[in-house]
């Protein structure tokens, strides 16, 4: 039976234009069509907020990822998907961005810089946005890491949010004897 | 061993059978020696000479888990004193003032001490000099050294606060308060809530140098500096009590005792005893040193003693019958964690027509370097097959689950529509930190501070001394200026400066594309190096529906497995000066006809090779793709039916050494059998040996593991198995059939498997 361990570190994040309290959603979300059973670990969590930094400054959060799946099948593979957050000295919490790669198949250490973007919407949104701290959400974020056939994100306005930074080190085991090679 | 150092245990019986033997030992010293004597003690501490004060030095005492035993301060508090005695001569006398005052666990000591009297033991006679007891969980004790949270060796640190642990046990009411003020219970219970790890708690104390009489006669006349001994200046405590063990039992049914429970000291490395044959003698007689701890007391003497687990396992062949039910219990775990795993992999190749299928997940992860005219960009992208490629779903006989197959056919897409975000400087390679940006202070690319502050104020006074002087002097030229450098970017605010750093859109799209490769990709030259490409076009929304394209690019797939990062470079088709000002003004002047003649156009005219000559272009930004990229060939074994080949392949491997080390037990048993019977009764049989042997009584088929976890440990019967809860195979020669049961079931198992498989 073929396994895949991801061992990891959200290192952190740069460029947001949240001054401050950024924290970040993870989730390692997989495919629906096959049932990929975890075998330990966490596949979802909540990194701390870092408190402190800037405008444009970088924020370390330093969260552990520590996953074991079955495959299943090579369709579906593990991404990973990011929500950052930022919570002001009020408790309340703003979207920051929302951001997704695939985690590698190839077994071995990799860096990955996470691209974040958040909703924008329009004129009188981004002036409520500005006043009240309120951005539009996406109804269902699992769009995020996955696509649909048919559907487009074309018409989404969007704007580009910070970096999110992840090291993620990729096991496999028994995949060689299915005859997958990567 | 350290008396500080606490010991880890893991229960496996209930904590009722904990039953514990503490030995306390009097070395040196003692009430009656240093009353008699004074300091005489000092010279002579030899056990020899203090023999005479010895008599009752070793006091053994059997301690169950939270088994109460009373300490000379609650005898002495607690007892009944004089006038309740005569009370108690008739047995119906309501003693409800003595409950009234003192709280549940108080009056229930209170009424167990009243039964002894009465059962004909008075309380007051077990008062000793050396007393074991002991303080059980509902008792609330805390020790001293607890409440004294200095951690450094500052005498200044006296704040308890460094020490949470002091802090949460001190918090914990000691019910056992001199005046009678005794908090309510339900500040016990809530304190036992507030516990950081929810533990059940006991102490195993002594209390020594008890000063008998004292203690007798305050308590039968309930006066409390009689029982205390008052101040310190008249003599300090009557006794002095010690903690020798605290053990505390975690939710989690981890035992944690300090010290750990006394063992057999192994032989020091560095300096070990002689062996000499006196000693080894000594040895054999008395058995081996124990763990022991000493303390000393204020007065001066000196105790030792030891706590050992009455129920630990101490002969070897309970030892190793532990170790064989740990090994079938790790036996039958991995077994079911295989069973749990079952045996599938699904989307295979299934025939030799396909060579490969080929899994990219990819990534339209972001976009630099096309400029920020105030409008969205976005991209999309197309996939462009060669031909013969196919969608892997599209491949018959491909086994998927039994599930429809995924259709992720995503030949055409787009991305949102992305408004940029201006990032730091990029660091150079040599100045690398650890997230890929610099640290740059923002002092360097911006204007902050006092720059700022002087650029503000010159344009302030420049603007109120044009007012003031009116159009005569021209001083207003000057503000007009800096309000128009400020316009143009270099503004006195703390932002990032838009001229210096690069816009970067931001997209993160997903998309997987599952292809099957040509038949003969291997061998036919026209397909060999054929792969299918994404297309891309990167255009701009801007204000009135304005379409402007941005760059067009490809990216040819790699076939080779791995992860790729991809900077996919762009340009953009640019024509004359009238398409420029179409394509400001009204947008989506010039575009490509064919995506695909961005790579290899579909018709090229008839010529034999590509030129795009005459076809005038710029260069405008890139476009960053992440490819992941698996190749999945059909597995390279076809003898087995390929749904479990991987499995089945290490189970062979795992069962033959199994053959192999029963056939090595057997000849083993051969051969000791042939060497003679006397010779074996003579000599020892190590413990590998027994062990092996018993394997090879009890053994393990993983077979009868299913079967046995549902039938809960039934005893098996059977000579010097009868302990063990599962099934035993008859001794003897039996292994060979056995084996062949398990063969047989694991030929039935495979069969099942493989229709399970095909459902």
């Amino acid at each position: 039976m073929a396994e895949l361990h991801l061992l990891g570190t959200i290192l952190g994040c740069s460029d947001f234009k949240e001054p401050s309290g950024l924290f970040c959603k993870w989730k390692i979300a997989t495919g629906e069509s096959y049932d990929w059973q975890t075998l330990g670990g966490e596949v979802s969590g909540c990194t701390q907020v870092d408190a402190l930094g800037g405008e444009g400054t970088d924020g370390v959060w330093d969260h552990p990822i520590d996953s074991h799946f079955v495959i299943p099948s090579m369709i579906g593979w593990p991404r990973m998907r990011v929500e950052v957050w930022s919570r002001d000295s009020g408790g309340s919490n703003t979207l920051c961005g929302y951001g997704f790669c695939n985690i590698p198949t190839s077994p071995g250490l990799h860096d990955i810089d996470i691209a974040t973007w958040v909703p924008c919407g329009g004129i009188h949104e981004r002036l409520c946005s500005f006043f009240l701290g309120m951005k539009p959400h996406l109804k269902d974020p699992s769009i995020v890491a996955h696509t649909r056939p048919g559907e487009s994100r074309f018409g989404l306005k969007c704007e580009s949010s910070g970096v999110v930074y992840l090291q993620i080190e990729v096991i496999t085991s028994n995949l060689e004897a299915q005859g997958v090679c990567c | 061993m350290d008396p500080a150092q606490p010991f880890y245990y893991h229960i496996c019986d209930p904590m009722q059978n904990l039953s514990l033997k503490v030995t306390l030992r009097r070395i040196h010293g003692g009430l009656a020696d240093s009353k008699k004597q004074g300091k005489a003690g000092k010279g002579k501490q030899t056990k020899d000479k203090n023999k005479e004060n010895l008599q009752p030095s070793v006091l053994e005492k059997n301690v169950q888990w939270q088994e109460k035993v009373f300490g000379p301060r609650e005898i002495a508090v607690l007892a009944p004193s004089s006038s309740e005695r005569a009370d108690l001569r008739s047995p119906r006398t309501p003693r409800s003032k003595a409950s009234s005052t003192s709280s549940l666990g108080d009056s229930d000591y209170k009424e167990a001490l009243y039964q002894r009297l009465r059962d004909g033991f008075d309380p007051l006679e077990e008062v000793q000099e050396a007393m074991v007891f002991t303080y059980v969980d509902k008792d609330g004790f805390v020790p001293k050294s607890t409440l004294q949270p200095r951690l450094t060796t500052s005498n200044t640190q006296d704040d308890p606060t460094f020490n949470p642990l002091g802090l949460a046990t001190a918090t914990m009411p000691m019910r056992q308060l001199p005046k009678g003020v005794l908090p309510d219970s339900t500040n016990a219970m809530k304190s036992h809530l507030g516990r950081e790890a929810p533990f059940k708690i006991m102490y195993i104390m002594a209390a020594v140098d008890c000063d008998v009489e004292s203690i007798k006669e305050g308590s039968l006349e309930k006066n409390n500096d009689s029982i205390y001994g008052g101040p310190a200046a008249i003599g300090g405590p009557r006794f002095f009590e010690k903690v020798l063990c605290t053990i505390k039992l975690y939710s989690n049914n981890t035992m944690e005792a300090t010290p750990g429970f006394s063992e057999e000291e192994p032989e020091d490395e560095y300096n070990p005893t002689f062996a000499s044959s006196h000693s080894l003698q000594v040895r054999q007689s008395e058995g081996p040193k124990t763990t022991t701890f000493r303390f000393v007391t204020p007065r001066g003497s000196v105790y030792e003693y030891a706590i050992e687990n009455r129920n630990a396992v101490e002969s070897i062949v309970s030892t190793e019958r532990l170790l064989i039910e740990e090994t079938y219990r790790d036996q039958r775990k991995v077994q079911e964690r295989r069973n749990r795993r079952g045996n599938f992999f699904f989307g295979k190749p299934e025939t030799d027509d396909v060579p490969y299928f080929l899994h990219s997940n990819i990534e339209i992860v972001s976009a630099e370097g096309f400029g920020d005219e105030g409008g969205y960009l976005f991209t999309e992208y197309e996939l462009s097959m060669p031909n013969g490629w196919c969608f892997a779903t599209q491949v018959t006989g491909t086994n998927w689950g039994g599930r429809t197959p995924p259709d992720e056919r995503c030949l055409t897409g787009a991305t949102h529509l992305a408004r940029p975000a201006y990032l730091k400087p990029k660091s150079s390679a040599e100045a690398g930190k650890a997230f890929g940006t610099t640290n740059i202070p923002r002092g360097e690319d911006t204007m902050g501070g006092l720059r700022s502050q002087f650029f503000g104020l010159t344009l302030f006074f420049t603007i109120i001394a044009g007012m003031l002087l009116g159009e005569a002097y021209m001083i207003w030229l000057f503000g007009a200026l800096l309000m128009v450098g400020a316009v143009m970017g270099v503004s006195p605010t703390g932002q990032y400066d838009h001229q210096l750093s690069d816009p970067v859109y931001h997209f993160g799209y997903p998309t997987n594309i599952h292809l099957a490769a040509p038949p003969d990709i291997h061998t036919n030259p026209v397909v060999m190096n054929s792969a299918p490409t994404l297309l891309f076009q990167v255009s701009s929304k801007h204000a009135f529906q304005r379409h402007i394209i941005e760059g067009y690019g490809y990216v040819k797939i790699p076939t080779t497995p791995g992860t790729y990062e991809i900077n996919v470079k762009m340009w953009v088709p640019r024509g004359g000066i009238r398409s420029e000002m179409r394509n400001f003004f009204v947008g989506g002047a010039y575009r490509l006809h064919d995506l695909r003649s961005i790579e290899m156009p579909s018709d090229m005219g008839g010529a034999t090779f590509l030129s795009k000559f005459g076809f005038r272009t710029e260069k405008s930004g890139s476009l960053k793709v992440r490819i992941n990229v698996v190749t999945h060939r059909k597995p390279l074994d076809t003898a087995d039916d390929g749904s479990d080949m991987g499995n089945s392949q290490t189970l062979n491997q795992g069962r033959s050494t199994v053959d192999d080390i029963l056939s090595r037990v057997r000849t083993n048993r051969n051969m000791a059998a042939s060497r003679g019977g006397k010779n074996q009764a003579t000599t020892p049989i190590s413990p590998l040996r027994r062990r092996s042997q018993m394997m090879d009584k009890f053994t393990f088929s993983d077979a009868d593991v299913g079967t046995q976890g549902s039938a809960g440990g039934e005893g098996g019967g059977g000579g010097d198995g009868g302990a063990f809860p599962y099934k035993t195979a008859p001794s003897g020669g039996s292994t060979a059939d056995v084996l062949a049961k398990v063969r047989a079931r694991r030929a039935a198992r495979n069969n099942k498997g493989d229709n399970a498989d095909t459902m």
